[in-house]
């Protein structure tokens, strides 16, 4: 077939797309959106994390969702290690319900996101109160929780968009 | 093999996923023992984090620029709501300053006159540089901000930065071009403060939420509800006066006080980082703060140090004027919200700090020839 002697750039991308989707939502939770009062920015890192840790496990291992989760820590100024446990436990839940969550629809898999997100925030809740050696205030974790879930249909879409167009390149290689 | 119909979302699941439990514990296990190895030591990461934010902050000014937009949009549909009111608010307020700024002048004069009769000499004004807030850092496990200013326009960590209300968190890491903002309500923020006008002294302690706590309050001491929290500029990080906010009434009888920010942490925008930093040539004479700071001088020949013997000459010329001179009137407060250039001086405090000032100029001016 022609195209398997033509180079595809795709071919090299798409492996890392996974990894790349959950980076771009670390940028994106790091934006001043201003939210007033109690409200607290989403953890837009955590749904291509939930995502792919169904749809695509293999191509975001432990290893790398952790590396993933020491960017957060560095990019947030905060101590090192937080949003590399929380990142573990989202995934680590994520995975073993995944043959569970693969068949949800969204109006399903949605309250069950935000379960999987309380889980992981509430680690990094303990996490971060080991650190300071004294409870930290769980309102913020929750509020991110309910941001997170609500600005996740947003992404669904664009995520199945994704991983169609990344089956049908790998398909082809 | 032919591929079955799938719904979106759903999963080709592999038929055989290695377990990475085993990885997951290991790695949970190293997440933990970066959290305690940064609690140790917290500077021991500090080098990986400029160079993250060196890297990140002009991505984070690039990419906020429309979240920019779309919020100045939303702002301005808010506020087109309220104007109306905000007006007639707002003229009447007007009216009110203007009488209040006629006062404020004649006091300004007042306490300038008073200020050259005691040869009191001020710290010089403190510097700004201002800043736009570029990234919201923190979340739910901390309270910080990033600015693109940092090192080439003489930012330091420990700095205050401020906006038009009053204090909004300090410098904790600094870059070339960009530096990273702790936010009071942040949990590692600890900022000395006075009540006003009890003139507690206490501290203020984030605890990550939008009301920061107040403690270490004397014993007897208590905090009403209103009171000015300002900064006392105690440990000379920051300079004394600065707004911060006030004392809330506590909840259901509690004890736990919070203050209620003057700043809007949440819709922050420029903000100005002062570049301050206490005085260095002070001798430490005991609790009583000194109002300025000229270079050391050389020791008089009766071998006392340049603050002694300057405390004495000043107790004694004093003494003189006390004789003759009025008394002094009550001090003028400071304009609200208004972030003070200069350290607290002795007349601001309210207290009788005549004498507390420990060093003279090496030619003092000439006294006023007291009057009858």
């Amino acid at each position: 077939m022609a195209a398997s002697t033509i180079t595809r750039p795709g071919r090299y991308i798409w492996p890392i797309a996974p990894a790349l989707c959950v980076l771009v939502g670390i940028l994106l939770s790091l934006l001043p959106y201003g939210l007033d009062g109690w409200l607290v920015s989403p953890a837009f890192a955590l749904i291509p994390l939930y995502y792919w840790a169904i749809n695509r496990p293999n191509l975001l291992p432990v290893w790398l969702v952790f590396a993933l989760g020491l960017v957060q820590d560095l990019a947030s100024g905060g101590p090192l290690g937080i949003w590399a446990v929380v990142f573990l436990a989202m995934y680590s839940l994520t995975l073993s319900q995944r043959d569970g969550l693969a068949s949800l629809r969204l109006r399903l898999a949605w309250p069950v996101f935000g379960g999987l997100t309380l889980a992981g925030e509430l680690t990094g809740w303990f996490a971060g109160s080991i650190y300071h050696a004294g409870f930290i205030s769980a309102g913020p974790v929750l509020s991110q929780t309910l941001t997170t879930m609500l600005v996740l249909p947003l992404f669904v879409p664009v995520l199945i968009f994704l991983e169609r167009e990344m089956s049908a390149a790998l398909r082809q290689h | 093999m032919r591929e079955q119909p799938r719904r979106a979302g759903q999963a080709t699941l592999p038929s055989r996923t290695p377990s990475p439990r085993v990885a997951i514990f290991v790695l949970a296990v190293t997440g933990f023992g970066l959290l305690m190895i940064g609690r140790t030591d917290p500077a021991v990461f500090e080098g990986l984090r400029q160079q993250v934010l060196e890297t990140l902050t002009p991505v984070l000014e690039a990419a906020g620029g429309p979240v920019r937009k779309v919020r100045g949009w939303s702002h301005g549909v808010a506020e087109r709501n309220a104007a109306f009111e905000e007006n007639q608010r707002l003229k009447k307020e007007i009216e009110q300053l203007r009488a209040e700024a006629a006062e404020a002048r004649n006091n300004a004069n007042l306490v300038e006159r008073y200020r050259a009769l005691l040869n009191i000499q001020i710290d010089p004004k403190i510097d700004y540089v201002t800043a736009r807030i570029v990234g919201d850092t923190g979340g739910p496990f901390m309270r910080t901000f990033v600015a693109n200013t940092g090192a080439k326009d003489g930012v330091m960590v420990g700095q205050g930065v401020v906006d038009a209300n009053g204090l909004v968190g300090r410098i904790v890491t600094v870059g070339q071009t960009s530096s990273r903002i702790l936010l009071v309500t942040d949990v590692k923020s600890r900022i000395p403060v006075l009540l006003r006008p009890s003139n507690i002294h206490a501290m203020l302690i984030g605890d990550n939420s939008s009301e920061p706590t107040l403690d270490y309050v004397p014993n007897g001491a208590t905090a009403q509800p209103g009171e000015q929290v300002v900064t006392s500029g105690r440990g000379g990080l920051l300079p004394p006066n600065i707004p911060i906010g006030r004392v809330m009434p506590t909840k259901d009888g509690g004890d736990l006080i919070r203050i209620e920010l003057a700043s809007e942490l949440n819709t922050l925008d420029f903000v100005r980082v002062m570049r301050f930093s206490e005085p260095i040539d002070l001798e430490d004479t005991g609790d009583v703060p000194a109002a300025v700071i000229p270079s050391p001088m050389a020791q008089n020949p009766q071998g006392q140090s340049p603050a002694t013997h300057a405390a004495e000459k000043t107790v004694q010329e004093r003494a003189a004027v006390a004789l003759t001179a009025p008394p002094l009137p009550a001090p003028a407060p400071p304009a609200a919200g208004a972030p003070q250039g200069a350290p607290a001086e002795s007349i601001e405090d309210g207290e009788d700090r005549a004498v507390d000032t420990l060093t003279e100029p090496e030619q003092p001016a000439p006294r006023p020839a007291p009057n009858g």
